[in-house]
């Protein structure tokens, strides 16, 4: 897996995202978000279009980056997901609590 | 413990090579590459009923299993071992084998996600066999008398 931070303003970083976020990569990713966070950050939006595969392990780090981001008073939003992530997020019922934007702009703004 | 049986009684149209993979999350590379190989050959005909949603699900579970080998089955051992992967195209549904020697699976097969809490309190692991199992129509595990493991997944094709 692959990825890009770009830094917004009002504490806003968005991390692009490459490649699978699986098993072999959700540790680096982790820590990526753990990072971006203890500089400051508060809101991380994980963009994904270009992410093409995602299993249980890289949606358990996408959780723990929620997790760590709400005790902080952030939040972490996800943006351009593929279909694959989507039914993931519906078989998991995780859509509820990470609700899917389709852009970068309708993350940012939360709606 | 025996193979069961799955009620198949054709042969399968399509069966690649089984793929020997070490039990690394590298590998994970060469198991995808494997499964757009087999996509790749599907027969015509087919490719309405194993549409890319379906192969989607398929491959997600089978990655789900993979992992799971690899964390579970391997995740104590100082050097990894080996886990062989064999898919087959019948004229209903698609199987996935898995063979590994790992430590036994005494886990729960059945659909079980972790408890709706809030989020401070979420499990970050644990959805992986729920994901199996929403995923396909049949999963089933045994222990063969020469301590390997095997893990069959079957799915349907969509109607």
């Amino acid at each position: 897996m692959d990825s890009k931070i770009e830094r917004g303003t009002d504490g806003l970083a968005i991390l692009h995202l490459t490649g699978r976020l699986d098993l072999a990569s959700a540790s680096n990713f982790k820590g990526q978000v753990t990072k971006l966070l203890e500089d400051g950050v508060s809101v991380v939006i994980l963009y994904l279009a270009e992410v093409s595969f995602v299993d249980s392990s890289g949606l358990g780090a996408i959780v723990g980056g929620l997790k760590a981001a709400r005790q902080r008073g952030g939040d972490l939003r996800l943006a351009g997901a593929q279909e694959q992530m989507l039914s993931l997020l519906e078989l998991t019922t995780l859509i509820s609590v990470l609700r899917p934007y389709a852009t970068i702009e309708e993350a940012a703004a939360g709606h | 413990m025996k193979r069961p049986q799955l009620g198949i009684k054709a042969d399968p149209v399509v069966a690649l090579p089984p793929l020997r993979l070490t039990a690394t999350s590298e590998e994970l590379t060469r198991f995808h590459a494997y499964l757009e190989e087999f996509w790749g050959k599907l027969p015509q005909g087919y490719s309405s009923a194993l549409n890319e949603q379906w192969q989607m699900l398929f491959t997600t579970a089978a990655a789900e299993i993979i992992s799971n080998i690899i964390t579970h089955a391997y995740g104590r051992s100082d050097c990894p071992g080996w886990i062989d992967f064999h898919l087959s195209l019948y004229t209903d549904c698609v199987t996935g084998e898995f063979t590994d020697r790992g430590i036994y699976w005494n886990g729960q097969l059945g659909p079980n996600l972790p408890s709706a809490v809030d989020i401070p309190q979420m499990a970050e692991s644990g959805r992986g066999m729920h994901i199996i199992q929403a995923a396909t129509d049949e999963l089933k595990y045994w222990r063969s008398n020469d301590d390997e493991n095997h893990w069959l997944v079957v799915k349907k094709f969509s109607q």
